[in-house]
């Protein structure tokens, strides 16, 4: 894991002067939210008052929200606001020790480079039809936290399960992630991650490092079902 | 319907010619005529989804959602409603409701159809960054 190391530092360094003013305790509860980000660090569209800080060349973006997205999971996959189909991408997500209303997103290339790329980016923080979930798990397969799940375990390396309080979820749920750490802070190394139905109310989700091997990595994981 | 099916026949006789002149939104997502569509609906839930094989069936989804596959690792979901102001967000991922063959890791991206206001299209490739077929899951915010 990078947690913490170099490109959090670049993370810090990116405009210490405005992330200062955002270290409030006082930040509004958390709420759910979105963007979409195009490589330049430019949000192309996204919830009242996103905005995105960006060093071009970095392939790392923070995203500053509105409220106290400490506890709140991420869904990032690599793509662009217009037509135009962006080159391959792993997009990676993890929230900010320095600043509660902060997601930071890291893009990679296939080398498991740093690369700027757009991005699409939801950010679950409750669940007020009680047809979503949403679970950050740590690389160990304990739960980070989590809205409309309840537990998580780990059937070997980069295989884990997640149960949501969803009972026929495997059936009728869609459910996305993405590489990304749970409770942690800082960047996650580039991975793959995979998902499906695992029976019930559990998903199963498969974790692999950027050559496609297995690997224990953190993510965070999303469920839909119909109402 | 008709539609999709001329624009796919275009597609096919600009591969066969070997030009790359006729840009079509089922391949490569440019030069089309866009169609309109409602807003999304006013729902207590901001969320649609669709599950999809390898092949572009649709196999589980929010209602009024569809899905075809234009050619390998390319796919164009629709969900009925202008999704042009939305995020879509993507996973590769096995369809199956229990065990299975997982899918294997690859790239997936995700922009908006340039042919339909209803259309997210997806991308899916190998570990090389190659286009392939991959079943996915997809969730539409909006």
């Amino acid at each position: 894991m990078r947690n913490a190391t170099l490109p959090s530092l670049a993370f810090a360094a990116l405009a210490p002067a405005a992330f200062a003013g955002s270290m409030s305790t006082n930040l509004p509860p958390a709420q759910d939210g979105y963007a979409v980000v195009n490589a330049d660090g430019t949000v192309a569209r996204g919830a009242k008052g996103y905005s995105v800080t960006h060093a071009a060349g970095s392939g790392q973006y923070e995203v500053d929200t509105v409220s106290d997205v400490k506890t709140c999971t991420y869904s990032v996959t690599a793509g662009s606001a217009d037509v135009l189909a962006p080159a391959p991408a792993i997009a990676t997500a993890a929230r900010k020790r320095e600043n509660r209303s902060a997601i930071m997103v890291a893009t990679y290339d296939g080398r498991g480079n740093h690369t700027d790329s757009g991005f699409h980016l939801i950010v679950r923080c409750s669940d007020t039809s009680g047809n979503e979930g949403a679970a950050a798990v740590n690389a160990d397969g304990t739960l980070a936290h989590a809205v409309g799940a309840s537990t998580v375990g780990q059937a070997g390396t980069g295989s884990y399960f997640v149960t949501f309080n969803h009972s026929d979820a495997a059936s009728v749920c869609a459910f996305t992630g993405a590489i990304g750490l749970g409770g942690a802070v800082g960047t996650s190394d580039p991975g793959f991650l995979t998902v499906g139905g695992d029976g019930g109310s559990s998903a199963a989700v498969r974790t692999y490092d950027r050559k496609g091997n297995p690997a224990d990595l953190g993510f965070h994981i999303f469920m839909s079902c119909p109402p | 319907m008709t539609l999709k099916s001329a624009g796919l026949a275009l597609a096919v006789l600009a591969m066969a010619l070997g030009t790359a002149a006729m840009a079509d939104p089922w391949v490569d997502n440019a030069g089309a005529p866009r169609e309109h569509k409602a807003p999304p609906p006013a729902q207590g839930h901001l969320t649609y989804r669709i599950v999809v094989d390898k092949n572009g069936n649709k196999v589980s989804g929010s209602t009024g959602t569809s899905v075809f596959r234009s050619q390998a690792g390319v796919y164009i979901a629709e969900f009925g409603f202008d999704v042009t102001g939305c995020v879509y967000v993507a996973t590769l991922g096995r369809t199956t409701r229990s065990g299975g063959v997982d899918a294997p890791a690859g790239y997936v991206t995700t922009v908006q159809s340039a042919g339909f206001q209803d259309g997210v299209f997806v991308a899916t490739f190998d570990l090389h960054g190659r286009r392939h077929d991959h079943p996915f899951h997809l969730l539409v915010a909006c």
